[in-house]
């Protein structure tokens, strides 16, 4: 069940773990996990994402501690992170945190803002708090220039959000990059405001279950 | 027996909705204060967790421990506090540890971070289902039954639900109805016997308290208020009763010496003398009854006379005045022919036959002429049009004149007025008053006066009071006048005088 949910969520995502063995430490210079923007079967996500899990190192939840892990994550992402304007909502066992473009990214940029690093900071620290789950880091446009462009762009952007949190003590290998460039408008491109709106970045933390850690005994 | 009822049915009722509104008051109260304490400790936990979270703790330091046992034990029904790192409980302070319960569904997150698990099976530790907070790295675990404040209560029973889930109780286990079957505010359960008051509060949970006390208890409480209502309203109905038995008492009783009055000849007459506006003699006056009583009292004719008519004898008053008047004034009028008294006749004397017989044999015996007694017959009595034209004609006929007393108050036209042949218009005096003031019915009299001098009628004001009255009506060619300008109603004794004093005297007064 789980595993559907988290597949509904990743839909179109691709994991690409950076392979360990070249750089084993959390180093600015190194990358997480990118997605490409294609279709691959469902076996093979299960497969890569249980290959995280294992690199990582991650304790996985019992299916009876899950709910209580998320309820109290949930709380501190609300506490944390609500005042300064990200948006938390539970889906599930899933929380997913929208982190409006402005507040983030200057305009065209990939540089983070300087003015977000102390909201990152925390998210850093709520993350490193509870560490038993993954993050997926999916950047998202407007649809002004060209689709590819902006494919790139969001997807550098999530990059330079990972890399921060890497830079803060987020192991890369919990975390996975999706640019989803102009394709997931969550608002209409054809005002400034909706634009405004489409230019976000959306973190979604999963629980890591026994489950997920090792899908064969459960999904058959 | 409705007055009764119009009596007693407010007064109860007025009462019965004080004591109901006081009670539902109370009880009301006593709700709201136990939803607001039990508020009060939510709210309290609340910031407690805020506090510590605000600290820059060395985790797990002995200031830590301290602050957190030290918030536990000045607040009876937090159990516990303790402080985690995600699931992770590192340390805590209190009387009991909750690194074990671990409730799959928190039943509220709020947008401030506050996540809070009602008491249920999940949460249970030892038997004893907690009431827990998480905010940050802190939580708080409580004991739900300490929620509720029972010292208020005194000997009510109350319960305490958050958001439907019933958490305590006062008596533990007090049957009470569920918040949701009530309405807010107070409800009377005849079936139960008790009165029941639900509070709903959600500052920080939805919050219903249901207060119960037992119907015994409320009419313990009100049945001092009830029957003092009671003891009045019985009062005011006894004092009603009496009302109406000596009202009606002293009506008959009235009509009964009334009788007596009449067979004892204790009736008078009094005279009011009417004035010749022209010269300014005494061409003589109106007999007007005068009942006094034999304790003194002085009844006037507006109490008596409705009360004689009503017991049909107003004939054997007008007899009775008739009688007086030859036997007081008889004399005078023989001596001077020229005067006379006019006599009233009641609606009951048009009918009556044997009052000309009787008016014939008094004269004759008195040796007078029929022109000393002059008859008034009200301007109202004319609609009775057969018998008071017959009437009328028969007194004519017999010699003497009649007058339309009160004149103006009723509807007669003048056509209608010319149908009755008859001597003298007496005005009334709502119209002699209206002189004085200016008013527009003062135009109404110039017509009646006109309208007498068309038919050739002898007027005579009523009710003249001032100079000014005398004047307005001589110019107008008004002949006569009556009025306590110049005399009040007389006895006989001083109306002889009066007559006397003016006969002799001069036109009077003289215009200024």
């Amino acid at each position: 069940m789980l595993a559907v949910v988290l597949l509904a969520v990743l839909a179109g995502c691709q994991y690409l773990p950076l392979a360990p063995e070249e750089d084993p430490e959390p180093a600015p210079r190194s990358e997480p996990a990118t997605v490409a923007d294609s279709e691959d079967p469902d076996e093979e996500k299960t497969d890569q994402k249980t290959s995280l899990i294992a690199t990582a190192g991650i304790r996985p939840l019992a299916a009876g501690e899950v709910g209580y892990y998320m309820d109290i994550q949930e709380g501190r992402f609300r506490q944390k992170l609500a005042p300064a304007g990200v948006s938390v909502v539970r889906t599930g066992d899933s929380i997913r945190l929208t982190m409006p473009g402005q507040l983030t990214f200057d305009e065209d940029s990939v540089g983070l803002s300087p003015a977000v690093r102390p909201l990152l900071s925390d998210l850093a620290e709520v993350l490193n708090e509870y560490d038993r789950t993954l993050i997926a880091l999916h950047g998202f446009t407007d649809d002004s220039g060209p689709e590819d462009y902006n494919r790139v762009l969001s997807e550098r952007r999530a990059k330079a959000l990972a890399r921060f949190l890497a830079e803060h003590g987020v192991p890369i290998e919990r975390m996975v990059i999706v640019g989803k460039g102009e394709t997931a408008p969550i608002a209409s491109n054809a005002t400034e405001e909706g634009r405004r709106l489409n230019r976000r970045v959306e973190i979604t933390v999963e629980p890591v279950t026994r489950s997920t850690a090792a899908p064969a005994d459960e999904r058959g | 027996m409705s007055g009764i009822l119009l009596l007693i049915a407010p007064l109860s009722w007025v009462l019965w909705k004080e004591s109901v509104v006081a009670e539902e008051r109370n009880v009301e109260q006593v709700a709201r204060l136990l939803g607001e304490r039990t508020e009060q400790r939510i709210v309290a936990a609340i910031s407690v967790l805020d506090r510590l979270n605000n600290q820059d703790w060395e985790a797990c330091s002995p200031a830590h421990v301290e602050a957190m046992h030290n918030a536990a034990v000045v607040r009876p029904y937090i159990k516990s506090i303790g402080y985690y790192r995600a699931e992770e409980r590192l340390c805590g302070a209190g009387f009991i540890q909750t690194s074990e319960v671990r409730p799959p569904r928190a039943d509220r997150i709020y947008d401030s971070g506050v996540i809070a698990w009602w008491p249920g099976e999940d949460t249970s530790l030892a038997g004893l289902p907690l009431f827990m907070i998480r905010y940050g790295v802190h939580d708080v675990a409580m004991d739900p039954r300490q929620l509720l404040d029972a010292e208020p209560l005194e000997d009510r029973r109350a319960a305490l639900w958050v958001e439907g889930l019933r958490l305590a109780s006062e008596p533990a286990n007090a049957e009470l109805p569920e918040p949701q079957t009530l309405k807010p505010g107070l409800t009377i359960d005849r079936r139960a016997g008790r009165i029941v008051s639900r509070i709903s509060l959600g500052t920080v949970f939805p919050i219903d308290i249901v207060v119960a006390e037992p119907l015994g208890q409320f009419w313990n409480r009100y049945l001092p208020t009830l029957s003092v209502a009671g003891i009045i309203g019985l009062l005011l109905l006894i004092l009603w009763i009496v009302l109406v038995v000596r009202y009606s008492r002293s009506r008959f009783s009235l009509t009964g010496e009334l009788r007596y009055a009449l067979a004892k000849g204790q009736l008078r007459a009094e005279y009011q003398p009417i004035i010749d506006l022209e010269t300014g003699r005494c061409i003589g006056g109106e007999a007007l009854a005068r009942w006094v009583r034999e304790n003194g009292e002085r009844i006037g004719p507006d109490v008596f006379i409705p009360v004689a008519e009503d017991a049909g004898f107003l004939p054997e008053i007008t007899r009775a005045v008739l009688d007086a008047t030859l036997r007081d004034v008889g004399a005078l009028l023989k001596a001077q022919p020229d005067l006379s008294i006019n006599l009233n006749l009641g609606p009951q004397d048009l009918d009556n036959k044997s009052f000309i017989p009787a008016l014939k044999e008094g004269l004759d015996k008195a040796e007078l002429p029929p022109s000393a007694i002059k008859l008034e017959i009200t301007e109202r009595s004319l609609i009775n049009s057969d018998a008071v034209r017959s009437l009328i004609q028969m007194l004519r006929g017999q010699g003497h004149q009649v007058a339309i007393d009160d004149f103006g108050t009723g509807y007669s036209s003048l056509s209608y007025l010319e149908s009755f042949a008859i001597d003298i218009l007496k005005i009334d005096k709502s119209f002699v008053d209206a002189i004085e003031k200016e008013a527009v019915t003062s135009n109404v009299i110039g017509h009646v006066i006109e309208m007498a001098k068309s038919l050739e009628l002898a007027t005579v004001a009523e009710g003249v009071e001032s100079l000014h009255q005398v004047e307005w009506l001589r110019e107008r060619g008004v002949m006569y006048a009556q009025g306590y300008y110049f005399s009040r109603p007389l006895s006989a004794r001083k109306f002889s005088r009066f007559v006397k004093r003016r006969s002799q005297k001069v036109p009077e007064p003289e215009p200024a």
